[in-house]
């Protein structure tokens, strides 16, 4: 595709190397994580073509790039983690000081920019007289007014409230969904990436220590979420994809029906037809094995005197990891994949292994949208 | 006091004026010229930290701390017809370069270069790399860069040098003295005059020449302490970084 990027690039800084090669999708949305100091800004300002000293290139389709020089690609933006704006500038004519460089493309309009970021207000004023929330999202716009192919995010959710989360979300998807417009994603929030990247790197002293689609991160053995377990998340989780089937006012439970059609009941309130993105916890599922089917191949009895009302058939996939305390097993429950950690003895006891069939059993208080 | 005023006559009015006349015209017209060649002379050194920095702001700080005598006698030297720039500008001009007009503008620039240099460096100093990087990153390419942002965001900076270098310019007199001499119309400008005026005992007109250049003096300066860049400065920094007011 002439619209798909891909690069690499190398800096050198006295105290580490940042090394970084991926590919990007038209379209896509690249998420880079990694805990502060693991040199996730100093990439994407390599990218930008804002380090000086950065070596690499950047291919967009055939046309390939230098980093650093005059040749570098312009069409793309880096928008700062602070909400970086001109000072001396009200915010109006920081947003045209940047509409002054957009090429002459069909793009979001900037009226529907002003009004997905909720900003109509906010014009006016002097920069000095914003709040760091709103300074965040006029920065965002400054950086769509130039009408970017590739969208560098630096922390684009840090100082804002739920809400306007909510908003830069959903018109980021907007933007690569009907824009195609493709993005890096830096974030220290793996919830964020969840939602927005298909890709993910994870990076650490520098260097890129997981490169793979989100899912795998999550899931697979060789994740550092999995090999280096509490060191990146506090718990391992997956995220399922669900439609919001009904909601019973009565008890306060919503009834979802994942991508893979499984059921799962959760006591927080969705809207009927919503898609939402739930998180669950690998800590907050328990695993049940029937007495008198051990070890065979047929299905769990459901457990009748439990509160528990999430109950689901599954397959132990694989475990992903194993030591004297904790065990993290992936259980597969008629396509969606489900982490649970269980103790260690529980999994002896239990005689958990692969290709056991399992009872999946999670709360529904446990469960909540990303 | 102010009936000195009444005892000048018409010819020590038109003397006033057409030496202060010229005064204007000589730091108008030199402190212009040294704003276009510092603002990249001062671009380059604020954006740089190594010895030849701090070297190349030593000599052209030279002017602030030698006597106006030493300046004036090195200018002389450098201006006279049988000097290589002299000798130079007889054959461009068939005029003599030393105790005209243009000797006074080319001293002027020498000596009050500092009073208009080092504003604009500190100015650029302190303009922060960060906003160069948002503009880049915008699209502008470094001449919009400089035009659109750098400027405007330091045109305190601008009206401080600008009225630095007017006043020193207007205030010199050593240097002056040498290089230009006492040419009515061409040369004498108000320190001149007021020195002239002071060698023939006319007290009186010294005075209400003095008292001129305190006026125009304290109303040069007064912009520069008000625009000090405090206040300025004060609401620059708190928009600097998100998050502090939420």
């Amino acid at each position: 595709m002439m619209r798909d990027f891909s690069f690499q690039l190398e800096l050198s800084r006295p105290d580490f190397k940042v090394e970084v090669s991926s590919n990007l999708h038209e379209g896509e949305c690249l998420g880079v994580f990694g805990h502060s100091g693991a040199g996730k800004s100093s990439f994407l300002r390599a990218l930008a073509g804002l380090e000086r000293k950065a070596k690499g290139n950047l291919l967009k389709g055939n046309h390939k790039f230098s980093l650093s020089d005059e040749n570098r690609f312009k069409q793309l933006v880096l928008s700062f983690q602070d909400g970086l704006l001109f000072p001396h500038l009200s915010v109006e004519k920081n947003l045209a000081f940047a509409s002054r460089f957009a090429p002459d493309l069909g793009f979001m309009e900037e009226s529907e920019i002003i009004e997905c970021l909720n900003i109509q207000h906010l014009l006016k004023k002097k920069v000095s007289q914003l709040s760091g929330g709103e300074r965040k999202r006029i920065a965002l716009a400054q950086s769509l007014f130039t009408k970017p192919e590739l969208l560098l995010l630096d922390e684009p959710f840090a100082f804002l409230d739920t809400n306007a989360k909510i908003k830069v979300r959903d018109m980021l998807q907007i933007l690569k969904s009907q824009y195609k417009v493709s993005m890096v994603l830096v974030s220290h929030e793996m919830l964020d990436l969840c939602q927005l990247a298909e890709h993910l790197l994870v990076m650490e002293k520098g260097q890129v220590c997981f490169q793979g689609s989100v899912d795998e991160a999550l899931t697979s053995k060789d994740s550092p979420f999995i090999r280096q377990i509490g060191h990146f998340t506090k718990s391992p989780f997956v995220s399922l994809k669900a439609y919001v089937e009904s909601f019973d006012k009565r008890y306060g439970l919503s009834e979802l029906k994942t991508e893979h059609g499984q059921k799962i009941r959760v006591s927080t309130e969705h809207k009927v037809g919503d898609n939402v993105l739930v998180k669950i916890d690998a800590q907050q599922v328990s695993l049940a094995v029937s007495d008198r089917e051990q070890g065979s191949g047929s299905e769990v009895e459901a457990l009748q005197h439990i509160s528990i009302l999430n109950q689901l058939d599954g397959v132990i996939e694989d475990v992903l990891f194993r030591d004297d305390y904790k065990v993290l097993l992936l259980v597969q429950c008629g396509g969606d994949r489900i982490i649970s950690q269980v103790s260690g003895l529980s999994f002896e006891k239990m005689a958990l292994e692969k290709n056991r069939r399992v009872k999946v059993l999670i709360k529904a208080a446990s469960i909540h949208e990303i | 006091m102010f009936d000195i005023f009444s005892t000048l006559s018409e010819q020590d009015w038109d003397m006033i004026f057409s030496s202060f006349g010229l005064s204007a015209w000589l730091a108008f017209s030199s402190t212009v010229v040294l704003i276009l060649l510092c603002t990249p002379l001062a671009w380059f050194l604020a954006r740089r930290n190594s010895w030849l920095k701090f070297f190349l702001q030593a000599i052209f700080c030279l002017p602030l701390v030698l006597p106006p005598s030493v300046l004036g006698f090195y200018l002389l030297v450098l201006f006279n017809p049988d000097s290589l720039l002299g000798h130079l500008w007889f054959t461009l001009t068939e005029t003599h370069l030393l105790f005209s007009f243009n000797a006074l503008l080319f001293a002027s620039l020498v000596y009050s270069l500092p009073f208009v240099l080092q504003p604009l460096v500190s100015a650029f100093e302190q303009t922060r790399e960060e906003f160069l990087d948002l503009a880049n990153t915008l699209g502008a390419n470094s001449r919009q860069t400089f035009f659109g942002i750098v400027l405007p965001m330091n045109y305190s900076a601008y009206l401080i040098a600008f009225s630095l270098g007017f006043a020193h310019t207007l205030g010199e007199f050593g240097v002056v003295l040498l290089v230009g001499g006492n040419i009515a119309g061409e040369t004498r400008v108000i320190s001149i005059a007021i020195y002239e005026q002071v060698e023939l005992m006319n007290y009186q007109v010294a005075h209400v020449m003095a008292i001129l250049v305190v006026v125009v003096s304290i109303l040069l300066l007064l912009p520069v302490y008000a625009m000090n860049g405090n206040l300025l400065r004060f609401s620059f920094d708190k928009s600097l970084s998100v998050g502090e007011k939420s």
